[in-house]
């Protein structure tokens, strides 16, 4: 029985400072919806409460779930409290959505309800970009000082391992921090070929963090080995503008097109034609961009910076360029490698491969099993046994008599490890643990792990002990 | 053997990827904070004839390996680098804090170990058997470890050897002067005490 099955009849709330309906949804929004979504079908009685806007009633249940919106910008965040202090009994747990500045559900909900907190990216560079001073220096304070403090023992959600280590470094996190991965939509079946000369096709919101000019900037170079090279930068945003501005100082008016925004088949199109896609950001939480392209057999080019580095694989479905390194080579080498048929087709492989592990059914279980476990431990009042750490540890046993293994696995391992079976043997992902306390954790087991090993960061971000990557 | 001790680096795939067919690298985790419990899982899960640890970071160059394997063999059984003896340089300057508590920390460290001139170097070998019989039961988990390591072995009235270094200190320290200096300095004064007991 699946982890979500066990949320039927309970009270879920979803904190996000929009929804999907809001114009200038994202990433973050989606990723509430998938989850939130999932567990209503799930029977989990679910309210998403955000912010109001123009387009949208203050409440309805188009997805499947109680949407309530309040407040703007800014009063969602009051408007939320608001309602935890008076509602807030009614839920058995919080799930707080941070975009910068999380709702501090923990100050307003009851002290025994359990609250888990995601994260997305660390803003702390940002608050400068768009606020000046003091604005900037409160929201770096509520980011991170503050949320520390109030987020102490309650468990966080990272979508990424380098979110995670982010949220180390910067914000200083010391408590228990999960992984729990985006999950990503099929794309529309796509009938376009691969391009006989080389293509390169980006689709993303034209955002200046993305840095696309560094591409355009690379394409001179690259016409001079591939004179017929295209190149498709498509989406919209505030640095279009400067984008079409470049690509006619630049002359590349022959070889770049930017279509603007498109529709989901030219997108699938676009990007099954393509033989790369290039992501030039300075930090992302994860790539989406990357996967969308990699389900469709098309590798990524990108900078090795936090969340990209979780999701290009270097030489395997893509390729990372170290950060302040010029693009143009890297280009140039990947470029090359596609050149060879046999090369390509390998790595489209595993490019879908690689896709194929991440769903939003997966991402929805695991996040359930992160509520499970809060709302479990509330319960009990008992303090987590083992220590936040981040390394995870596998253990693994031959095939063999592993039936019997398994059952009594369950027993002892807690919801947020996870158990593979495969024709090579019985694995298990035990998260916030070393080998020594994996071994002590599996002392009740009847037969001890043939093998304990650290799990590596795709072990963690695919939350599988299984390593090889098929 | 890379001992992983709350690292935010990824370096367990570093090490995965940077398998060599020459040398056999293993990395393992110590979920408990702090040099001492790290150094400590690492002492215990080797059975190497010789062993010692350094800074991955390469703060002592990796060269100075070839003046203490010789001294090992030779029947020394604990050789360990020293910044403050003759020959040894710091290539660097340290801020105004970390020279304060470091003059502090010595003048403690001096009432344990009269005849160790710097017990903090990173950067020490041991024969194994001796450094795994006293890792066994030593107390304390942060940076106070070496002088506890050091103080075990005088006490079994063996000789420690101390060779000069070049001493680089790395940009990424994550040793915060106040509060692990503090910390070391306190743990000192106990191990002081208990050599008086």
């Amino acid at each position: 029985m699946s982890v979500l099955e066990q949320f039927a009849g309970r009270r879920i709330l979803f904190l996000n400072w929009r929804d999907l309906s809001h114009p200038d949804a994202g990433g973050a929004e989606a990723y509430a919806d998938q989850i939130a979504r999932r567990l209503a079908q799930a029977g989990a009685r679910l309210t998403l409460f955000t912010s109001e806007h123009a387009e949208a009633a203050p409440h309805d249940w188009a997805r499947g779930y109680l949407v309530v919106r309040e407040g703007g910008r800014f009063g969602v965040y009051l408007a939320a409290a608001r309602h935890l202090e008076r509602y807030g009994r009614r839920y058995d747990a919080v799930v707080d959505c941070q975009n910068g500045i999380p709702f501090f559900a923990p100050v307003w909900a009851p002290a025994d309800t359990a609250v888990a907190c995601v994260v997305h990216h660390v803003h702390q560079s940002q608050f400068d970009m768009y606020f000046r001073w003091p604005v900037n220096v409160v929201g770096r304070l509520l980011e991170g000082r503050i949320s520390r403090a109030v987020y102490r023992d309650r468990p966080l959600v990272a979508v990424s391992p380098s979110t995670r280590a982010e949220m180390r470094h910067q914000l200083g996190f010391r408590g228990v921090v999960h992984v729990v991965p985006n999950g990503i939509e099929a794309l529309p079946r796509s009938d376009a070929r691969r391009a006989p000369a080389p293509a390169i096709a980006v689709v993303t919101r034209l955002v200046p963090h993305k840095r696309l000019h560094l591409l355009l900037e690379a394409v001179p170079a690259l016409l001079r080995r591939w004179p017929e090279l295209r190149v498709d930068i498509a989406g919209t945003g505030p640095a279009r503008a400067d984008l079409v501005a470049a690509v006619a100082g630049l002359g590349l008016g022959q070889h770049v097109t930017l279509p603007g925004r498109i529709s989901e088949q030219r997108k699938s199109d676009l990007l099954s034609r393509a033989w790369l896609t290039v992501v030039p950001s300075q930090a992302e939480g994860w790539g989406l961009t990357v996967l969308e392209a990699n389900t469709l057999g098309t590798p990524a080019l990108a900078y090795d910076v936090p969340g990209l580095r979780d999701s290009v694989r270097h030489g395997q479905t893509g390729w990372l360029v170290p950060g302040g390194h010029a693009l143009a080579p890297a280009l140039m080498n990947a470029l090359d490698e596609l050149s060879d048929p046999v090369r390509r087709r390998l790595i489209a492989e595993k490019s879908r491969r690689w896709a194929g592990r991440f769903s939003w059914d997966a991402s929805a279980e695991r996040l359930a099993r992160v509520l499970l476990s809060e709302i479990t431990r509330k319960r009990l009042g008992s303090p987590s046994r083992r220590r936040a750490t981040d390394l995870a540890t596998v253990a693994s046993w031959p095939a063999r008599g592993m039936d019997a293994i398994h059952a009594r696995l369950r027993q002892v391992l807690r919801a947020t490890d996870a158990i593979s079976q495969s024709e090579d043997g019985l694995r298990v992902l035990l998260t916030g643990c070393d080998e020594a306390q994996a071994a002590r954790a599996l002392r009740r087991v009847p037969v001890p792990p043939s093998r304990l090993r650290l799990a590596t960061t795709t072990q963690l971000l695919c939350g599988t002990g299984e390593d090889r990557f098929r | 053997m890379v001992i992983d001790n709350g690292s935010v680096d990824q370096t367990v795939d570093l090490v995965t990827r940077m398998r060599s067919r020459c040398v056999a690298v293993r990395v393992i985790g110590c979920a408990h904070p702090g040099k001492g419990a790290a150094v400590r899982r690492g002492i215990l899960s080797s059975r190497a004839r010789f062993m010692g640890y350094m800074d991955a970071d390469l703060a002592t160059p990796i060269e100075t390996l070839d003046l203490v394997l010789p001294l090992l063999e030779a029947g020394y059984q604990a050789v360990v680098g020293s910044r403050r003896v003759g020959g040894a340089a710091l290539a660097e300057r340290q801020p105004i804090q970390r020279l304060v508590g470091g003059m502090l920390f010595r003048a403690v460290a001096r009432r344990v170990l009269p005849g160790i001139a710097d017990t903090q170097c990173g950067f020490k070998f041991f024969c194994g058997a001796l450094a795994r019989s006293v890792a066994g039961d030593m107390l304390i988990d942060g940076f106070a470890f070496d002088v506890e390591l050091l103080q075990k072995i005088t006490r079994l009235g063996l000789p420690i050897k101390e060779i000069p270094v070049v001493w680089s200190d790395g940009q990424g320290s994550t040793m915060r002067a106040l509060r692990d200096g503090a910390r070391a300095t306190a743990d000192v004064i106990r191990l002081a005490r208990r050599k008086a007991a």
